[in-house]
Order: C-alpha cells, then structure tokens, then sequence
C-alpha cells in the first residue's frame, strides 16, 4: 500500500491511501497545483503532475504480507528483504558530569548578568547542546543545532510581552485582563512554533527530526478543549492530556521515519480516576491533620510559648507533598504510556520505565540541596536528572541497529525548512 | 601559541564517524588535518576539503564535537584523542570565536571561581545599592500623569479588595483632620506641587495606605482606634514620607528588578527545585519593603519630635492595632513586609530618647 502525504495550508498531512488523495481533489480541498508525495515519488509534485494510475493500488505482494505480520508499517521504500526482525534494547545514557557542567553553568550565569540578559541565548544554546550532545543512543550522540539569534528572538519577544502586560497590570488592571485573554490565544501558536524548532534542531545519525503538527490542531488541542473543561467540570481533563500527548508524538519523525502514537484516552482515564482516589483520601487526611493542628495550636496559645509557624509549616508541607506526589503519578504513567505505545516507522519504539517514586525522592532531595547550596548544586541536580531519565530509557528496535540506520534518510518536505527560522520560547513539556 | 608561523603545523590524523548526506548510516573514518586542508578517508571512499568550507561546532568540555562538510556529510569526533588533536588544530591555525573563548573560561577551575566570586558582589552591589538608586532615578523621571494613573487605579482596587464603603464620620472631625494633613504636608514636603488629600473609607480593618501621587487613604476603624488625634497625626506622617520619597513607584520598579535578575539566574534552578525556586524573590523584596516602612518610621518620629508631641502616640497606636504581632518573631519576621511591631515601638523609644538627650 502507498501512503501519500499532501500539502495543505502550509502544513503536510497524511499518510492516506491514493483513493483519498483523489476523493480530497475530486472535493475541491486539494487543487491542480497543490503538492502530494508517496514514496515512489521523487519528491513533492503537482498533483496534476502525477499519473492517474500512481493513485490505484496494486495487489498486495507477499513482501508487504511478512512486514505487516510482523507488526511493523514502513514508510520506507519497499524492496528490501526483510529478514532480520528480532528485537535489540539500544539504550540512552547520559555521560555528562556534574563538574563539567558547573562550569559551563556558572560561566553561562555570569556572562547573562554582565550582557543584562543578552546572553541568555547564547547561554541557552550551550546548555542544551551539553544535554544534547552527552545523550547517546547506541552510543551515537544527539546534537542540538539551534541558532542563538532565534532563541534571543523569542526571548525578546516574551521579554516585551512580559514589560507590557506588566504595566497594564498597573496602570490599567482592567484592560490587562484582556490582554491576558489575548496572551492565551497566542499559545498555541508558541508551542506550536517551539516544537518546530526543536524537533528541526535536533540531528542524530545525520538525519534531523521534524515536527508536521497543524497550527490548527495545535490550537484545538492546546485552547478549544481546554475553554471545554469549566463546562464539563474536569471530566475532560484525561482526553485533553491524551490528547496533547498525542499532538506531540503522532506528528514527530525523525528523517522518514514517521512516529505514531497508537495509545487510547482510556488509560488516561484510568489512570485519572485512581489518582483522584488516592486525592480524596489524602485530602480527608489532610482535614484530620488541620483540625490536629488548630487543637494544638489552642494548646499552645495557653501555654503562651511556641511560635506556631512551625506547626504550620509542617502541616502545610504534609498536605502539599502528598498531593505533589499524586501529581507526579498522574504523569509519570501517562506519559510513559504515550511513549511506549509509539511507534516510529521503520525504526522500532522507545520504552521509558520512569518511576514516578524516583522522580518524586528527586525533586524533593534536589531542591533541598539547591536551596541549602544557595542554588551552587542546581547543575548537579540538572546532571542528575538527566543520568536517571537516560538510565529508564531503551530503543526498542526491530532488527540489527545498523540495519535499521541504514533506511533511515532524510525526507525531503513540501515545507522545506519551516523550522530554522522559527523562534523558540521556553514551554513546559 | 600565535607566533606560531603557518608552516610548521603537524599533520593530525583524527578518528571520528562519518555519515553522507542526510543518511544515518555510520560509517567509521580517518581524518587528516594539515593546515586548511581535510583528507577523508572511509572504507570505500576518500575526499578532500578545504576546512574554511566546513562547519565546526564549538568545543565543550569532552563533549563530542561535528564537522559538516559542505556537501551534507556529516563527521562525529567522540574519541578524547581526536577532541585533543581538533583543539590543538584550532591552537595552531589560531581559529577562535565567541564559544572558543567561553571554552577557555570553562576549563578552568580559577577562572570559574573568579567569576563566581565577580558574581557574588557583582549581584550584592546590585541588590543593595544598584537597584534602589536605579529605581530612584527612573521614579523621579516618571512623569506625573503616571503617578495620577497609578493612583486611579489603585484606589479602584482597594475598593473591590477591602470593600471600602462611604465614610460615617462626621464631615467636621473629618475637615479638622483633612486641614491637619494638608498643613503637614506643606511642612514636610514643601514646594513638591504635589496635589496632597485625605480620603477616608468605611471598613473592618483599622489601615492607613498612601498613593503615589498625593492621596492618602483612611479608614474610619483607624480613626476611631486612636485615643488621641496625634496618634493619627503619627500615622498621616508616616504616609507623607512614603508620598514624598516616591516609595510606591520605587517599589515596583525594585521588585521588577528584583525578578528580572531572578528569572535570568533561577532558569535551571526551578526545573529541578519545582516551586522552591520562588522562596528567594520573596526574602528579596520584602528587605526592600521594610527598608521603606524604616525609612517612613524615621520621618514620622522626626516630624513628631520636632513638633514637640513625642513619639508616643506613634508607639500607643501600634500596640492598639497590631497587639498580636508582638509575640511573633524568626521565619515570619524574614518574610514580612513591615518591621515587626515590638521593634518599630523600640525604634521609636530609642530615637525620642536620642533626641532629648541633645
Ligand atoms: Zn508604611
């Protein structure tokens, strides 16, 4: 079966089979001139450039017959003898150190307060090509290409946002919140163009990734489903996580190899509903432990001695942790559910075995020691985290390694390089 | 190292990775550097380029480094070896930019310690004496349009937030009160021009809040707190300086950049310490505030002494509205804005008795 992919609004879609490729232009979406691309094309071409029987599907040939009964969807050429399909673990590590790091932090930190900030960018690329380029997989490294003046791009632009919206808040509190409204309604634009850029800066082998996410989606994912969540009180919340994480994964490749995520939102909901259990438990805990509290604090109001801050304090950090804890859970399985379900055409599956407990003892002893570091160890805390998420990370590959690199190559895009001059924005993932 | 002449250098052989264009097939490959000119060999191939055609990316620590060739080729170095040969190649053709020059400050361990210490003061001069003179200026050049703006708008907020009613005091106490005020205000600030009026407001809590360009606003709890009208005279003088000193505005302009230095230092810092991150701009800014709240308490008891009422009423009308906060002290003290209570009526104790003894 071919799969055909086609330009539509600046964005390339797909894959579908010839006969929607026909129905979209029979239905006027597609036009003479609007670009299409299966495989047995060279590159993206006119649809009036390409012969009607292109579009027609051939009988399914015993080769194709073996690779699907191997669970496997190739977007690549076909032809090669598939012999070889046992799987191999290739994993991730990550072999930067602590020291090494510190240095590069501290030096990034010092020349950003010199530059009143200019420098940021400079120092944000540094960064992530330390993170990026320590990150092996299969003992090859990732290389993060991103230019300097892009990011400062960003930076600027956030940085005026920020002063604006500031000064309305000020001045006048009233239009502010417009502005607010407004500042939402860019959003999803932001991600979107900040997943360009990542997946288009980040080479491995080579070959680059790509993100071919709609701006459309984007924005139902990322605004029109979560304007949805007031009026379905929160039932709404697992599909908008599923997916958010979907957009992410479903429209990532790296070279022609597409990923997709085959994952279903009952999982989300699942998982949701057994959090917010263990929620509701904790959160009658919590009373029990507030109402312990004030009983102790009257207590101690008529002993007339111990400042009560640290009753609260503890109080507060009791009720806070678990809910923090429940928190992680909820994303932690999620989003390995999201990854290991992805397939990446061609190449095999990535499993993440990230324990939400790990994470959790993490964090906390990570802001201990950069708190009581004066921030000195927040380098070893980010070398640390990225060891421990490289370590519960694996390739799956169907096949010998070599091999499999071998077939990736880079695709050529109707879109050419979208991404370069994209501007990056930092986004939570 | 630049004295070096171009013809002596050594030829470096290097190992690293080769991959063609746009392909993910690795393929092991020699590489042999001679001035300008890159040899390549693979198994079943070799080529030539000039090295002024192809992109180096910048060394970092021991860090794999790439060299993209200008048709697309792509060669990976992870072999320490080979990281050595590249920088000793970089050293003797003297090829140097802005991240070469970084490298140089990273690997050393004096030179980060240097900087470290050069960004201690460097953040210390800053916050203690950079940031309030900067604010200062930028506040006396504000127009006052922004001032009267700010004042608007406030006022617009404290009335939804304190749900500030109609005052109920009688419209005489309130003129007695009003002409005190203005008369003060032409005393401690005089020849500002600014436009100083009292406005007072129905609500729960005894408070007393003054705005940027003039306006400062009572309660009638206030009011009816005070045994004695100089307790409120006390208080309205201590509002005066917080007019006169432009403290409204010059607290913004600090805390914004207070928080603009933050944002540039804590980026990793809040990725692996989660909300703990926001713990420093608090204790940052709430010195700030207390410098001003010391700052106002001066001129009060300054103003109070010199007009021969003491600093007593000050001290009688704190214990009456704050009588709690007087068995406070540790965490919460770091955190607060205003001084706590016990040592602001010690404070005015010590300067009325440093006074008399003149
Ligand atoms: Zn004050």
């Amino acid at each position: 079966m071919k799969e055909w992919y086609y330009a539509l609004n600046g964005a390339q879609n797909g894959p579908v089979d010839g006969t929607e490729i026909q129905r979209l232009r029979a239905a006027g979406i597609l036009e003479d001139e609007s670009l299409v691309w299966c495989n047995a094309l060279p590159e993206w071409t006119a649809f009036r450039f390409v012969p009607k029987e292109f579009f027609e599907e051939p009988a399914p040939s015993a080769e194709t017959g073996l690779e699907t009964a191997a669970g496997i969807e190739s977007a690549l050429p076909a032809g090669q003898t598939a012999v070889d399909r046992t799987e191999r673990e290739l994993a991730f590590e990550f072999k930067g150190g602590a020291g090494e790091y510190f240095r590069i932090w501290i030096v990034n930190v010092v020349l950003t307060l010199l530059t009143f900030g200019l420098y940021a960018a400079w120092a944000k690329v540094r960064t992530r090509r330390y993170f990026y380029a320590n990150t092996l997989l299969g003992g090859k490294p990732f290389d993060f290409t991103g230019n300097p003046v892009a990011i400062l791009k960003g930076n600027l632009i956030f940085g005026a946002l920020f002063i604006g919206y500031n000064l309305l808040l000020q001045f006048y509190p009233i239009a502010a919140i417009g502005a607010f409204g407004l500042m939402l309604a860019v959003f999803p634009w932001l991600i979107w163009k900040a997943l360009q850029f990542r997946a288009h800066n980040t080479v491995h082998r080579n070959v680059r990734m790509r993100f071919h996410g709609t701006l459309g989606e984007a924005y139902k994912v990322y605004l029109g489903l979560a304007l949805l969540v007031p009026f379905t009180l929160g039932l709404i919340l697992p599909y908008l996580g599923f997916r958010q994480k979907r957009y992410l994964l479903n429209h990532m490749a790296w070279g022609n190899s597409r990923a997709e995520m085959r994952g279903e939102s009952g999982f989300f909901y699942l998982t949701f509903f057994k959090a917010l259990g263990i929620q509701v438990l904790v959160f009658m805990l919590n009373i029990a432990l507030w109402i312990g509290a004030f009983a102790g604090l009257k207590l101690a109001e008529k002993a007339d001695g111990n400042p009560p801050s640290l009753i609260f304090a503890l109080v507060g950090l009791g009720s806070y942790l678990p809910m923090f804890a429940v928190a992680l859970y909820y994303q932690v399985r999620t989003g390995n559910y999201a990854i290991n379900l992805t397939q990446w055409a061609g190449v095999g599956r990535i499993r993440s075995t990230v324990r939400a407990r790990d994470l959790l003892w993490m964090y906390l002893s990570n802001a201990v020691a950069v708190l009581l570091s004066l921030g000195l160890l927040a380098p070893w805390a980010k070398v640390r985290m990225a060891r421990y998420r490289a370590s519960r990370t694996l390739l799956v590959v169907s096949g010998d390694p070599d091999q499999v690199a071998q077939e990736v190559a880079r695709e050529e895009s109707a879109l050419g390089d979208a991404g370069a001059d994209a501007l990056d924005v930092e986004v939570g993932f | 190292m630049l004295s070096m002449s171009k013809s002596v250098f050594s030829r470096m052989t290097l190992q690293g990775t080769l991959y063609a264009r746009n392909s993910a097939r690795a393929t092991p490959a020699t590489a042999h550097l001679e001035g300008d000119t890159l040899r390549l060999f693979w198994e079943d191939g070799q080529d030539v380029q000039s090295m002024a055609r192809c992109e180096l990316s910048e060394p970092m620590g021991e860090t794999a480094r790439t060299l993209v060739l200008p048709d697309g080729q792509r060669l990976e170095f992870q072999d320490p070896a080979a990281l050595r040969a590249l920088a000793e190649w970089e050293t003797a053709t003297g090829r140097s930019s802005l991240y070469g020059r970084v490298h140089w400050l990273e690997q050393r361990w004096a030179a980060v310690l240097v900087a470290g210490c050069l960004l201690l003061a460097a953040l210390g001069l800053g916050y203690f004496k950079g940031v309030p003179l900067l604010a200062d200026r930028v506040a006396r050049k504000l127009p006052d349009s922004v001032s009267v703006t700010v004042t608007d708008q406030a006022l617009g907020i404290l009335t939804k937030i304190l749900r500030l009613k109609d005052s109920t005091l009688p419209a005489e106490r309130r003129a007695i009160l009003e002409t005190q005020f203005r008369a003060m205000a032409a005393e401690m600030d005089p020849g500002s021009g600014r436009n100083y009026r009292l406005v007072f407001r129905s609500t729960l809590i005894p408070n007393a809040v003054a705005l940027p360009d003039g306006l400062v606003l009572v309660t009638d709890k206030l009011v009816e707190m005070s045994k004695d009208d100089r307790e409120i005279y006390g208080v309205l003088a201590h509002e005066i300086v917080h007019v006169r000193e432009r403290h409204g505005l010059r607290s913004v302009l600090q805390n914004s950049a207070v928080f603009f230095v933050w944002t540039l230092l804590s980026g990793d810092i809040s990725t692996v310490a989660g909300a703990g991150a926001a713990v420093p701009t608090a204790l940052a800014e709430s010195r700030y505030s207390r410098r001003f709240e010391e700052e106002a308490d001066l001129g009060a008891a300054e103003y109070m002494v010199r007009v021969g009422w003491g600093t007593a009423p000050l001290r009688n009308i704190l214990s009456r509205i704050d009588p709690e906060d007087r068995h406070l002290g540790g965490v919460e003290e770091i955190f607060s804005s205003h001084p706590m209570t016990e040592k602001r009526a010690q404070f005015f104790d010590a300067y009325e008795k440093s006074r008399s003894g003149h």
